[in-house]
Protein backbone atom coordinates (compact mmCIF):
# COMPACT_ATOMS: atom_id res chain seq x y z
CA UNK A 1 0.00 0.00 0.00
CA UNK A 2 1.32 3.43 -0.93
CA UNK A 3 1.56 5.91 1.92
CA UNK A 4 2.68 9.25 0.50
CA UNK A 5 2.65 10.91 3.89
CA UNK A 6 4.86 8.35 5.55
CA UNK A 7 8.51 9.21 6.02
CA UNK A 8 10.99 6.46 5.72
CA UNK A 9 13.55 7.02 8.41
CA UNK A 10 13.46 6.74 12.15
CA UNK A 11 16.44 7.57 14.29
CA UNK A 12 17.63 6.17 17.58
CA UNK A 13 20.59 6.79 19.81
CA UNK A 14 20.81 3.10 20.51
CA UNK A 15 22.69 0.74 18.22
CA UNK A 16 21.37 -2.58 16.96
CA UNK A 17 18.05 -2.26 18.70
CA UNK A 18 15.13 -4.50 17.91
CA UNK A 19 11.44 -4.30 18.68
CA UNK A 20 9.38 -7.38 19.30
CA UNK A 21 5.64 -7.10 18.82
CA UNK A 22 3.81 -9.99 20.39
CA UNK A 23 0.57 -10.82 22.08
CA UNK A 24 -1.10 -13.47 24.15
CA UNK A 25 -4.70 -14.52 24.63
CA UNK A 26 -5.87 -15.26 28.14
CA UNK A 27 -7.95 -18.28 29.10
CA UNK A 28 -9.54 -19.43 32.33
CA UNK A 29 -8.05 -17.96 35.50
CA UNK A 30 -5.38 -16.11 33.59
CA UNK A 31 -3.85 -19.10 31.83
CA UNK A 32 -2.24 -18.42 28.46
CA UNK A 33 -4.42 -19.89 25.72
CA UNK A 34 -2.13 -18.85 22.88
CA UNK A 35 0.64 -16.41 22.08
CA UNK A 36 2.34 -15.04 19.01
CA UNK A 37 5.16 -12.79 18.01
CA UNK A 38 8.45 -13.15 16.21
CA UNK A 39 11.25 -13.35 18.77
CA UNK A 40 9.09 -14.81 21.55
CA UNK A 41 9.73 -18.41 22.50
CA UNK A 42 7.11 -18.84 25.19
CA UNK A 43 4.64 -17.05 27.42
CA UNK A 44 3.19 -18.94 30.35
CA UNK A 45 1.31 -18.17 33.52
CA UNK A 46 3.94 -18.76 36.17
CA UNK A 47 1.79 -20.87 38.45
CA UNK A 48 -1.16 -22.06 36.35
CA UNK A 49 -4.51 -22.94 37.87
CA UNK A 50 -5.09 -26.59 38.72
CA UNK A 51 -8.40 -28.36 38.40
CA UNK A 52 -9.83 -30.09 41.46
CA UNK A 53 -10.11 -33.85 41.11
CA UNK A 54 -11.31 -37.00 42.82
CA UNK A 55 -9.92 -40.44 42.11
CA UNK A 56 -11.16 -43.54 43.93
CA UNK A 57 -14.48 -44.87 45.10
CA UNK A 58 -16.91 -44.40 47.97
CA UNK A 59 -19.46 -46.67 49.60
CA UNK A 60 -21.69 -48.41 47.08
CA UNK A 61 -19.19 -48.25 44.24
CA UNK A 62 -17.15 -51.19 43.01
CA UNK A 63 -14.60 -49.58 40.71
CA UNK A 64 -12.52 -46.43 40.82
CA UNK A 65 -13.55 -43.31 38.97
CA UNK A 66 -11.87 -39.99 38.29
CA UNK A 67 -13.84 -36.78 38.35
CA UNK A 68 -12.37 -33.44 37.33
CA UNK A 69 -13.68 -29.93 37.77
CA UNK A 70 -14.33 -28.41 34.37
CA UNK A 71 -12.94 -25.01 35.36
CA UNK A 72 -9.55 -25.13 37.10
CA UNK A 73 -9.26 -23.26 40.37
CA UNK A 74 -10.08 -23.21 44.07
CA UNK A 75 -13.81 -23.22 43.37
CA UNK A 76 -13.65 -26.83 42.24
CA UNK A 77 -12.80 -27.89 45.79
CA UNK A 78 -16.39 -27.17 46.76
CA UNK A 79 -17.78 -29.77 44.38
CA UNK A 80 -19.44 -32.52 46.41
CA UNK A 81 -21.63 -35.32 45.10
CA UNK A 82 -23.75 -36.97 47.77
CA UNK A 83 -25.37 -40.33 47.13
CA UNK A 84 -29.03 -41.07 47.87
CA UNK A 85 -28.93 -44.81 47.39
CA UNK A 86 -30.80 -44.71 44.08
CA UNK A 87 -29.11 -42.19 41.75
CA UNK A 88 -26.23 -43.25 39.57
CA UNK A 89 -22.99 -41.31 39.61
CA UNK A 90 -23.83 -39.92 36.18
CA UNK A 91 -27.16 -38.68 37.48
CA UNK A 92 -25.50 -37.05 40.47
CA UNK A 93 -23.05 -35.31 38.16
CA UNK A 94 -25.87 -34.03 35.95
CA UNK A 95 -27.80 -32.77 38.96
CA UNK A 96 -24.72 -30.98 40.30
CA UNK A 97 -23.96 -29.35 36.95
CA UNK A 98 -27.53 -28.13 36.54
CA UNK A 99 -27.48 -26.63 40.02
CA UNK A 100 -23.96 -25.20 39.65
CA UNK A 101 -23.51 -24.10 36.03
CA UNK A 102 -20.43 -22.05 36.84
CA UNK A 103 -18.67 -24.83 38.71
CA UNK A 104 -19.30 -28.03 36.83
CA UNK A 105 -17.66 -31.43 37.01
CA UNK A 106 -17.05 -34.21 34.51
CA UNK A 107 -16.37 -37.91 34.76
CA UNK A 108 -12.97 -38.32 33.14
CA UNK A 109 -12.57 -42.05 33.73
CA UNK A 110 -14.53 -44.94 35.18
CA UNK A 111 -18.15 -46.00 35.16
CA UNK A 112 -20.94 -43.49 35.77
CA UNK A 113 -23.55 -46.21 36.18
CA UNK A 114 -22.49 -47.03 39.73
CA UNK A 115 -24.91 -46.14 42.52
CA UNK A 116 -23.53 -44.45 45.60
CA UNK A 117 -24.88 -45.48 48.99
CA UNK A 118 -27.11 -43.02 50.75
CA UNK A 119 -24.97 -40.19 52.23
CA UNK A 120 -21.80 -41.50 50.58
CA UNK A 121 -19.94 -38.41 49.40
CA UNK A 122 -17.43 -37.65 46.69
CA UNK A 123 -15.47 -34.48 47.43
CA UNK A 124 -13.16 -32.97 44.87
CA UNK A 125 -9.87 -31.53 46.15
CA UNK A 126 -6.48 -30.09 45.25
CA UNK A 127 -7.81 -27.39 42.94
CA UNK A 128 -5.82 -24.18 42.95
CA UNK A 129 -6.19 -20.73 41.44
CA UNK A 130 -2.42 -20.55 41.01
CA UNK A 131 -0.68 -17.21 40.81
CA UNK A 132 -2.59 -14.07 39.99
CA UNK A 133 -1.53 -12.64 36.68
CA UNK A 134 2.17 -13.45 36.86
CA UNK A 135 3.59 -14.36 33.45
CA UNK A 136 6.96 -15.63 32.31
CA UNK A 137 8.11 -14.49 28.89
CA UNK A 138 11.09 -16.21 27.31
CA UNK A 139 12.64 -14.73 24.18
CA UNK A 140 13.95 -16.77 21.27
CA UNK A 141 17.36 -15.12 21.35
CA UNK A 142 19.63 -13.58 23.93
CA UNK A 143 20.05 -9.81 23.94
CA UNK A 144 22.43 -7.49 25.67
CA UNK A 145 19.90 -5.09 27.09
CA UNK A 146 16.20 -4.83 27.69
CA UNK A 147 15.11 -1.26 27.13
CA UNK A 148 11.34 -1.36 27.28
CA UNK A 149 8.39 -3.63 27.89
CA UNK A 150 5.04 -2.12 27.11
CA UNK A 151 1.74 -3.92 27.36
CA UNK A 152 -1.86 -3.16 26.57
CA UNK A 153 -4.91 -5.16 27.59
CA UNK A 154 -7.53 -5.53 24.86
CA UNK A 155 -11.04 -6.33 25.98
CA UNK A 156 -14.51 -5.34 24.80
CA UNK A 157 -15.48 -4.46 28.37
CA UNK A 158 -13.54 -2.58 31.01
CA UNK A 159 -10.69 -4.70 32.35
CA UNK A 160 -9.77 -4.89 36.00
CA UNK A 161 -6.11 -4.68 35.03
CA UNK A 162 -4.54 -1.26 35.37
CA UNK A 163 -1.12 -2.20 34.01
CA UNK A 164 1.51 -4.91 33.77
CA UNK A 165 4.76 -4.48 35.63
CA UNK A 166 8.14 -6.15 35.30
CA UNK A 167 8.35 -8.01 38.61
CA UNK A 168 12.13 -8.23 38.82
CA UNK A 169 15.00 -6.01 39.75
CA UNK A 170 16.68 -4.31 36.83
CA UNK A 171 19.80 -6.39 37.46
CA UNK A 172 17.76 -9.56 37.36
CA UNK A 173 15.81 -8.74 34.23
CA UNK A 174 18.91 -7.63 32.34
CA UNK A 175 20.61 -10.89 33.27
CA UNK A 176 17.50 -12.74 32.15
CA UNK A 177 17.51 -11.31 28.63
CA UNK A 178 21.21 -12.05 28.27
CA UNK A 179 20.71 -15.68 29.30
CA UNK A 180 17.27 -16.23 27.73
CA UNK A 181 15.69 -16.70 31.14
CA UNK A 182 12.11 -15.64 31.85
CA UNK A 183 11.08 -12.03 32.10
CA UNK A 184 8.40 -11.86 34.80
CA UNK A 185 5.46 -9.61 34.08
CA UNK A 186 2.69 -9.13 36.62
CA UNK A 187 -0.80 -7.83 35.91
CA UNK A 188 -1.88 -5.35 38.56
CA UNK A 189 -5.35 -4.20 39.43
CA UNK A 190 -6.35 -0.63 40.08
CA UNK A 191 -5.68 -1.16 43.78
CA UNK A 192 -2.10 -2.07 42.98
CA UNK A 193 -2.53 -5.74 43.84
CA UNK A 194 -1.85 -8.66 41.50
CA UNK A 195 -4.86 -9.27 39.32
CA UNK A 196 -6.03 -12.09 37.08
CA UNK A 197 -6.50 -10.95 33.51
CA UNK A 198 -10.01 -11.65 32.28
CA UNK A 199 -10.60 -14.77 30.21
CA UNK A 200 -10.82 -13.85 26.54
CA UNK A 201 -8.68 -10.75 26.88
CA UNK A 202 -5.64 -10.24 24.69
CA UNK A 203 -2.47 -8.52 25.80
CA UNK A 204 -0.44 -6.70 23.17
CA UNK A 205 3.26 -6.62 23.96
CA UNK A 206 6.00 -4.36 22.70
CA UNK A 207 9.48 -5.34 23.83
CA UNK A 208 12.48 -3.25 22.86
CA UNK A 209 15.93 -4.79 23.14
CA UNK A 210 19.45 -3.95 22.15
CA UNK A 211 21.93 -6.31 20.61
CA UNK A 212 24.92 -4.03 21.00
CA UNK A 213 26.78 -4.39 24.27
CA UNK A 214 27.83 -0.77 24.18
CA UNK A 215 25.62 1.81 25.82
CA UNK A 216 24.57 4.83 23.79
CA UNK A 217 26.77 7.86 24.52
CA UNK A 218 25.38 10.11 27.23
CA UNK A 219 24.47 13.72 26.65
CA UNK B 1 -5.60 14.89 21.77
CA UNK B 2 -6.49 17.78 24.06
CA UNK B 3 -9.54 17.34 26.25
CA UNK B 4 -12.06 20.07 26.75
CA UNK B 5 -15.08 20.29 29.00
CA UNK B 6 -16.55 16.90 29.99
CA UNK B 7 -13.83 15.12 28.05
CA UNK B 8 -14.81 16.64 24.72
CA UNK B 9 -12.13 16.68 22.05
CA UNK B 10 -11.01 20.27 21.77
CA UNK B 11 -8.07 19.52 19.46
CA UNK B 12 -6.05 16.69 18.05
CA UNK B 13 -2.87 16.43 16.07
CA UNK B 14 -0.82 13.67 14.50
CA UNK B 15 0.08 12.40 11.09
CA UNK B 16 -2.14 9.54 10.10
CA UNK B 17 -4.95 10.55 12.47
CA UNK B 18 -8.11 11.50 10.59
CA UNK B 19 -10.43 12.00 13.56
CA UNK B 20 -10.68 11.62 17.30
CA UNK B 21 -14.31 11.37 18.35
CA UNK B 22 -15.64 11.50 21.90
CA UNK B 23 -18.23 8.81 22.57
CA UNK B 24 -21.11 9.25 25.02
CA UNK B 25 -19.39 7.10 27.65
CA UNK B 26 -17.05 9.05 29.88
CA UNK B 27 -13.46 8.92 28.70
CA UNK B 28 -14.20 6.84 25.62
CA UNK B 29 -12.80 7.89 22.27
CA UNK B 30 -12.88 6.47 18.77
CA UNK B 31 -9.75 7.23 16.77
CA UNK B 32 -10.03 7.05 13.00
CA UNK B 33 -6.84 6.68 10.98
CA UNK B 34 -6.18 8.15 7.57
CA UNK B 35 -4.82 4.96 6.11
CA UNK B 36 -5.63 1.31 6.21
CA UNK B 37 -2.95 -1.02 7.50
CA UNK B 38 -2.79 -4.74 7.69
CA UNK B 39 -2.16 -5.33 11.36
CA UNK B 40 -2.39 -3.41 14.60
CA UNK B 41 0.72 -4.15 16.63
CA UNK B 42 0.67 -1.84 19.59
CA UNK B 43 -1.26 0.97 21.25
CA UNK B 44 -0.15 3.12 24.14
CA UNK B 45 -1.89 6.07 25.77
CA UNK B 46 -0.37 8.44 28.29
CA UNK B 47 -1.68 11.51 30.02
CA UNK B 48 0.15 14.83 29.99
CA UNK B 49 -0.86 17.34 32.62
CA UNK B 50 0.86 19.72 35.05
CA UNK B 51 -0.77 17.99 38.02
CA UNK B 52 -1.65 14.31 38.45
CA UNK B 53 -4.48 13.22 36.21
CA UNK B 54 -7.51 11.25 37.31
CA UNK B 55 -6.75 8.88 34.44
CA UNK B 56 -4.87 5.84 35.69
CA UNK B 57 -4.82 3.84 32.49
CA UNK B 58 -5.98 3.86 28.92
CA UNK B 59 -7.46 0.59 27.69
CA UNK B 60 -8.02 -0.62 24.16
CA UNK B 61 -11.76 -1.29 24.42
CA UNK B 62 -12.29 -3.76 21.62
CA UNK B 63 -13.14 -7.43 21.25
CA UNK B 64 -9.85 -9.34 20.94
CA UNK B 65 -11.29 -11.99 18.63
CA UNK B 66 -12.29 -9.42 16.02
CA UNK B 67 -9.71 -6.76 16.79
CA UNK B 68 -7.60 -7.06 13.66
CA UNK B 69 -10.52 -7.45 11.26
CA UNK B 70 -12.29 -4.49 12.81
CA UNK B 71 -9.25 -2.23 12.66
CA UNK B 72 -8.60 -3.17 9.04
CA UNK B 73 -12.19 -2.65 7.91
CA UNK B 74 -13.03 0.48 9.90
CA UNK B 75 -9.57 2.06 10.29
CA UNK B 76 -10.65 2.77 13.85
CA UNK B 77 -9.77 1.87 17.40
CA UNK B 78 -11.71 2.59 20.60
CA UNK B 79 -9.86 3.58 23.73
CA UNK B 80 -11.20 4.00 27.24
CA UNK B 81 -9.75 6.18 29.99
CA UNK B 82 -10.07 4.62 33.44
CA UNK B 83 -9.61 6.16 36.86
CA UNK B 84 -7.84 4.67 39.87
CA UNK B 85 -10.95 2.67 40.74
CA UNK B 86 -11.10 1.19 37.26
CA UNK B 87 -14.14 3.25 36.27
CA UNK B 88 -14.63 5.18 33.06
CA UNK B 89 -13.55 8.76 33.52
CA UNK B 90 -13.15 11.87 31.41
CA UNK B 91 -9.70 13.41 31.25
CA UNK B 92 -9.54 16.82 32.88
CA UNK B 93 -10.18 19.82 30.69
CA UNK B 94 -6.85 20.90 29.26
CA UNK B 95 -5.22 17.52 29.75
CA UNK B 96 -3.49 16.01 26.75
CA UNK B 97 -3.77 12.35 25.89
CA UNK B 98 -0.71 11.27 23.91
CA UNK B 99 -1.07 8.03 22.08
CA UNK B 100 1.27 5.91 20.02
CA UNK B 101 -0.18 3.40 17.59
CA UNK B 102 2.00 0.96 15.70
CA UNK B 103 0.76 -0.76 12.56
CA UNK B 104 2.25 -3.17 10.12
CA UNK B 105 1.80 -2.47 6.44
CA UNK B 106 3.16 -5.77 5.18
CA UNK B 107 0.69 -8.55 4.59
CA UNK B 108 3.45 -11.01 5.39
CA UNK B 109 2.99 -12.13 8.97
CA UNK B 110 4.96 -15.30 9.63
CA UNK B 111 4.43 -14.98 13.35
CA UNK B 112 0.73 -14.16 13.26
CA UNK B 113 -1.60 -16.71 14.78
Amino acid sequence: MSRPNLRQFQYTYEQDSATIYGSFVVGDLGAVDSFQGGGIESIVLQDPPVAATFTGQVAGMTTDVTLTAVVPGDAGNSIALVGDGTSTLAQLITAWNVANPGNTVSLTSGSGSQILDNAAEIDLADGSDGSLGLYDIVLSSSWNKLMEVQSEVVLATVSGVCNLQILQTNTSVQAAVRARLPISLEAKGFNGNPHTIESGAEVLLRIVLRQASQNAPQG
Amino acid sequence: MTAGSSGAVSAFTGGGIALVHKESTAGQYTITFSDQFRRLLSVRGEMERATPSVVASVQLLMAPATLQATVISTKQIVIQCLDYAGAAVNPESGAVLNFVVVFRNSQIGPFDA
